[in-house]
């Protein structure tokens, strides 16, 4: 391969079959120095499957039909682990950080939970934020954290916001 | 790097690539490792099939960001010997 006469456009070509990319978008806009974080499995994972967990799917909202001034909004959270497996028992924590009008968690209760993940590795949460006043509405964001309960199962953890905006 | 430039590497046998949250993690079960890369230590992981040399992937990678040329005549050699030297790549 000559590479001393490599032009853009065929590098491109060939950084996107290595990577599968499905086009230059897909690609870093920019180098930057590699960095490779190497993190060991802990010797009681050894002999147990070790997970990442991660959210692959955004959080939603769910029952966009309601009314969010004086029933709040609902919005789903899901999680997931690879390889996928079920039972495995992740936690969650929830929080609101206010940014207009107040407003709240009004279910889950408590905010702090933890759920088995279902046949597919997934463990979803539905959250209500209600505002503390129908009249006024509320505006915030919404996060939850997850966890593995049992560090045997994986120790990674991964956060998911999702912005609200109701006005009233 | 004149020498180290017909290098051929390629990641050693048993990982598998998951990607979470758009960063590719990979796994190594039987050597207990776990690697997370930002996405241009992504793109040098892809290159490095065994195929190309690693002046090859230096070119590759110089035609794409030709800004930053020199630190990618820099850092992929970096990257590459780190890795060999761990026994995460071997030389094909």
């Amino acid at each position: 391969m000559p590479t001393s006469k490599l032009s853009r456009r065929d590098a491109l070509k060939i950084l996107m079959a290595a990577t599968g990319a499905a086009g230059i978008s897909n690609l870093p806009a920019n180098w930057s120095s590699p960095e490779v974080q190497v993190g060991v499995l802990p010797a009681h994972a050894q002999t147990s499957t070790f997970h990442i967990l991660g959210a692959p799917l955004a959080p939603e909202e769910v029952d966009p039909g309601r009314s969010y001034c004086w029933d709040g909004i609902l919005v789903r959270f899901t999680a997931s682990i690879t390889p996928p497996t079920p039972g495995i028992l992740l936690q969650y924590a929830l929080t609101y950080n206010v940014t207009g009008a107040p407003g709240s968690i009004t279910s889950p209760s408590p905010t702090t939970n933890v759920i088995p993940t279902n046949g597919s590795g997934q463990a979803s949460v539905d959250v209500i934020v209600l505002p503390d006043s129908p009249f006024f509405g509320t505006s915030g964001t919404l996060t939850v954290v997850w966890s593995f309960t049992n560090p045997a199962d994986g120790t990674n953890t991964v956060s998911q916001s999702y912005d609200i905006d109701i006005s009233c | 790097m004149n020498s180290f430039a017909n290098v051929h590497p390629r990641p050693a046998e048993g990982f598998y690539i998951e990607v979470v949250n758009g960063e590719a993690v990979l796994v190594h079960p039987e050597r207990n490792l776990v690697l997370q890369f930002n996405p241009s230590a992504n793109l040098l992981w892809h290159l490095c099939d065994g195929q190309r040399s690693v002046g090859e992937i230096v070119s590759i990678l110089s035609a794409v960001y030709p800004e930053t040329a020199s630190e990618i005549a820099r850092d992929v050699p970096q990257m590459i010997e780190s890795f060999l030297s761990q026994g995460i790549f071997i030389s094909a």
